[in-house]
C-alpha cells in the first residue's frame, strides 16, 4: 500500500509516528498539525507539557488553533485517554469535516504495569473508533528513549506506521479485535502480599475495613483511601452481581503503590466497558468508569477462567 | 433521649468482650490502645489492650457499683460519631498509633521501671537525673516521628505543634505521678484539636450531635451496618451506618416512602460512614421521581458521597440540592 492510497482512507486512521528526540518530534509532527489548519480541522494534541511549549514555539500564533491537553493530566490512568477522545469527537460530530488528533500516551517515565495498559489503550482506540467518525489519530513514538520492544509492539498496534521518509502499513497489525488478544493473559505478582479475603455478599463490608486499613498502614492520606475503598467496594460489588455472587480480594504493597485485586469467576466481554462514559439515564454499569476516575491505574483481564481487576493507587499522588 | 435512656438500660454500655483480643474488629469504633498496667507497688505487670473510648459508668441504681461504658455513647451515637470522624481518618489514626505503639514500645518499658522505682522510694539524684534522661529520648524519637508523618496528622485533624505540647505534658505527669491509672491532661493549647478527634488523643469528646431530630424507636429498617430512622425537624428521613448492594432495595423503598405531602423533604447523611454508587443512584432517582418544585434536600453529605457525585455526573438534577451547613442553620438562613 502507498502513502498516497492511505491517506485517502475515510473513517479512522491510528497511525504511529516514529521520531527521534525532541527537535525531530517537531518537525514531524508541525506539518501535520498545519495541514489540520489549512483544511480547516479540529485538532487537538495530547502530550507532555514540554512538548506542548515546543509546539507553540514553532506554531507561532497558529498554536492558538489547536486545542492542547497534558498527558500527564489526561492520561495518568491510560484508560483515560479514550473517553478524551470521545469527547472531542462528540464535541465536533456532523460538521462533515475530519478531525485529528495527536496522543503520546507511551513515554520512558511510565512504570511497567503503565506501559502495559498503556499499549493495551493503543491496541483498544482501533476498536473503539472502527467505523466511526474521519478521525486521524497519530502516536509519536521516541526511538531514541523507548525500549525497541516497545516500538515493536507499535506496529501491531497501529495498522499505519509511519517515520521521516513516508508512511507504511505495518505488516504485524493484526486487525482490529486480534490487537486486543495478547492482554488477556495473566498479570504478575506486583509486590509484595499483604492479605488475601474470600468474600460473598455479607463479607463487602469486610473488603471495605481490609482495603481502607491496608491503605492507612501503607501511609495513604484520606482522600486517596477514601476513593481506593469506594472504588474496591464496586469493583466487589461486580463479582457478587456478574461474577458468580463471590470474589477474592488480594492486597499487594510494591514501594508506595498498593495493588487491590479482585477475581471472579465472571466473564468481561466487551473490552471498552470501562471507557465509555455511562449515560445518566442508565441505571448501574458505572463501577469501572468510577474505579478508572478514581484510581491511578486500572487493570482488567478476563479470560474463560474468570475476571481479575486491579487497582493500582500511589501513596504520594498529587491529585 | 439521653439521661432516661442511660438511667434504665445503660445504652452506652460497652457489649463486646474484654481484655480485647489481638484481631478484634466487631466494633467499628474500636480504637486499640496498650498500656502498660502496674501493681500496687506499681511494678510493671505486663502490656494491657484496651479501647481508648472504654471508661467506667456508674450504675444508676447502685452507686458505687460501674460497669464499662462507652464515651461515645448509644450505638446509634457511636456510629454518628464514627460517620462525623469518617472512616478513613479512623483507620489513619490507627495506623499511626500501630506505628507509635511499635517504637516507643521500648522507650515506655523503660521508663516505666524507672518510674516505679522512683515511686517505691528511691527518690535519689541519680534517679531523677536516669529518668530525665529516658525522657528526653522518648520526646525526641517521638519528635522524630511527628515530623516525618506531619502531613498525616496534619490530614486527620491533628496538628502536630499542639500534639507535641501535649504528648510532652502527658509524658511528665504520667511519670510523676504514683498512680497507675493515665493521668489526665488539660487541653493545652485549648481549641487546637476540633471535638471528633479529641478522643485519639485521650481528651474528652463529646458524643455527636444529630443533625435532625430522629425517631429512633420508629426505625423504617434496620441491619447489622445500617439504620434508616425517620426525622422531624425538618420531615424526611436519616441514613446511619453503610449503604451497600445488600441493602440499598431497603433504601430504595424508604426514599419512596417519603412523606408524599407538599414541599421538600429532607435525607440526613450526616450518619452515613458509606455509600455505594447504587445507594447514590437510589437517592437521585428519588430525587427525580418528587413533582416539579419539590426538592429532596441533603444534609451532612460526606465527603467520600460528594466525591462520587462530582465523578459519576448526575447532573443536571433541578430536584436534588445539596445543604451546606447542619438544617438548624439552613432554617436560619431562610427565615432571615
Amino acid at each position: 500500500m502507498t502513502a498516497a492510497s492511505v491517506t485517502s482512507e475515510r473513517g479512522f486512521r491510528h497511525e504511529a509516528l516514529l521520531y527521534a528526540g525532541i527537535e525531530q518530534f517537531v518537525s514531524r509532527t508541525t506539518p501535520f498539525i498545519k495541514g489540520a489548519l489549512d483544511a480547516d480541522e479540529p485538532i487537538l494534541v495530547v502530550v507532555s507539557r514540554q512538548k506542548i511549549a515546543a509546539l507553540r514555539t514553532a506554531m507561532g500564533k497558529n498554536a492558538d488553533r489547536v486545542q492542547f491537553r497534558d498527558m500527564s493530566e489526561v492520561g495518568a490512568n491510560p484508560a483515560r485517554i479514550i473517553p478524551a477522545w470521545h469527547a472531542f469527537v462528540e464535541a465536533h460530530a456532523g460538521q462533515g469535516r475530519r478531525l485529528r488528533g495527536i496522543g503520546e500516551p507511551i513515554y520512558p517515565e511510565r512504570t511497567a504495569s503503565e506501559l502495559v495498559e498503556s499499549q493495551r489503550h493503543e491496541a483498544l482506540l482501533n476498536a473503539a473508533f472502527d467505523g466511526g467518525a474521519d478521525f486521524w489519530l497519530l502516536c509519536p513514538y521516541n526511538t531514541q528513549v523507548l525500549d525497541p520492544s516497545v516500538l515493536e509492539t507499535a506496529h501491531r498496534t497501529h495498522p499505519i506506521v509511519a517515520d521521516g521518509d513516508g508512511t507504511i502499513s505495518s505488516d504485524l497489525y493484526p486487525g482490529v479485535a486480534a490487537s486486543v488478544a495478547p492482554y488477556d493473559k495473566p498479570l504478575p505478582e506486583p509486590g509484595t502480599l499483604r492479605a488475601t479475603l474470600v468474600f460473598d455478599a455479607k463479607r463487602l463490608p469486610a473488603v471495605r475495613r481490609l482495603v481502607s486499613w491496608e491503605a492507612a498502614s501503607a501511609g495513604f492520606m484520606t482522600r486517596s483511601i477514601t476513593d481506593l475503598v469506594l472504588a474496591a467496594n464496586e469493583v466487589a460489588t461486580n463479582s457478587l452481581q456478574h461474577g458468580g455472587g463471590a470474589g477474592t480480594l488480594r492486597v499487594w504493597r510494591d514501594g508506595g503503590v498498593l495493588v487491590c485485586e479482585v477475581r471472579d469467576r465472571g466473564r468481561f466481554e466487551d473490552p471498552l466497558a470501562d471507557r465509555r462514559r455511562p449515560a445518566p439515564d442508565r441505571d448501574g454499569g458505572r463501577g469501572l468508569w468510577l474505579a478508572n476516575q478514581l484510581c491511578d491505574l486500572v487493570q482488567i483481564r478476563s479470560s474463560s477462567s474468570g475476571t481479575t481487576v486491579r487497582l493500582h493507587m500511589h501513596r504520594d499522588r498529587s491529585r | 433521649m439521653g439521661v432516661m435512656a442511660l438511667r434504665e438500660q445503660q445504652l452506652d454500655r460497652c457489649i463486646y468482650p474484654r481484655p480485647f483480643p489481638e484481631d478484634f474488629a466487631e466494633c467499628p469504633a474500636y480504637q486499640a490502645t496498650t498500656f502498660i498496667a502496674a501493681d500496687s507497688r506499681n511494678h510493671p505487670l505486663g502490656e494491657w489492650r484496651t479501647c481508648r473510648h472504654l471508661t467506667a459508668g456508674n450504675e444508676a441504681e447502685n452507686r458505687g457499683r460501674f460497669y464499662p461504658r462507652c464515651a461515645l455513647g448509644t450505638r446509634p451515637q457511636r456510629l454518628q460519631w464514627l460517620a462525623q470522624v469518617s472512616p478513613a481518618r479512623l483507620d489513619v489514626v490507627r495506623a499511626l498509633q500501630d506505628e507509635f505503639d511499635g517504637f516507643s514500645l521500648p522507650h515506655r518499658k523503660q521508663l516505666s521501671e524507672a518510674r516505679s522505682r522512683l515511686h517505691a522510694g528511691s527518690r535519689s539524684r541519680a534517679v531523677e537525673a536516669e529518668i530525665q534522661e529516658l525522657i528526653d529520648g522518648f520526646l525526641r524519637v517521638i519528635d522524630r516521628f511527628l515530623t516525618a508523618n506531619e502531613a498525616r496528622f496534619v490530614d486527620v485533624g491533628l496538628p502536630t505543634q499542639p500534639l507535641r505540647l501535649l504528648i510532652r505534658e502527658w509524658v511528665m505527669a504520667w511519670v510523676r505521678t504514683p498512680e497507675t491509672v493515665a493521668p489526665r491532661v488539660t487541653d493545652a493549647p485549648p481549641g487546637a484539636f476540633a471535638n471528633p478527634v479529641r478522643a485519639f488523643i485521650g481528651l474528652p469528646a463529646e458524643p455527636a450531635t444529630e443533625w435532625t431530630r430522629r425517631l429512633w424507636d420508629r426505625p423504617i429498617y434496620s441491619d447489622t451496618i445500617l439504620q434508616i430512622v425517620p426525622t422531624l425537624d425538618p420531615p424526611g428521613i436519616a441514613l446511619v451506618g453503610d449503604v451497600e448492594a445488600s441493602n440499598v432495595q431497603a433504601v430504595a423503598r424508604a426514599l419512596a416512602g417519603l412523606p408524599s405531602s407538599t414541599g421538600d423533604v429532607h435525607l440526613d447523611l450526616s450518619g452515613l460512614l458509606f455509600c455505594d454508587l447504587g445507594g447514590l443512584q437510589a437517592i437521585v432517582r428519588a430525587a427525580q421521581a418528587l413533582d416539579p418544585g419539590r426538592r429532596l434536600v441533603l444534609h451532612g453529605v460526606p465527603r467520600q458521597l460528594e466525591r462520587a457525585l462530582e465523578i459519576v455526573e448526575w447532573a443536571p438534577l433541578p430536584n436534588l440540592s445539596i445543604a451546606a451547613a447542619a438544617p438548624g442553620a439552613e432554617k436560619a438562613a431562610h427565615l432571615s
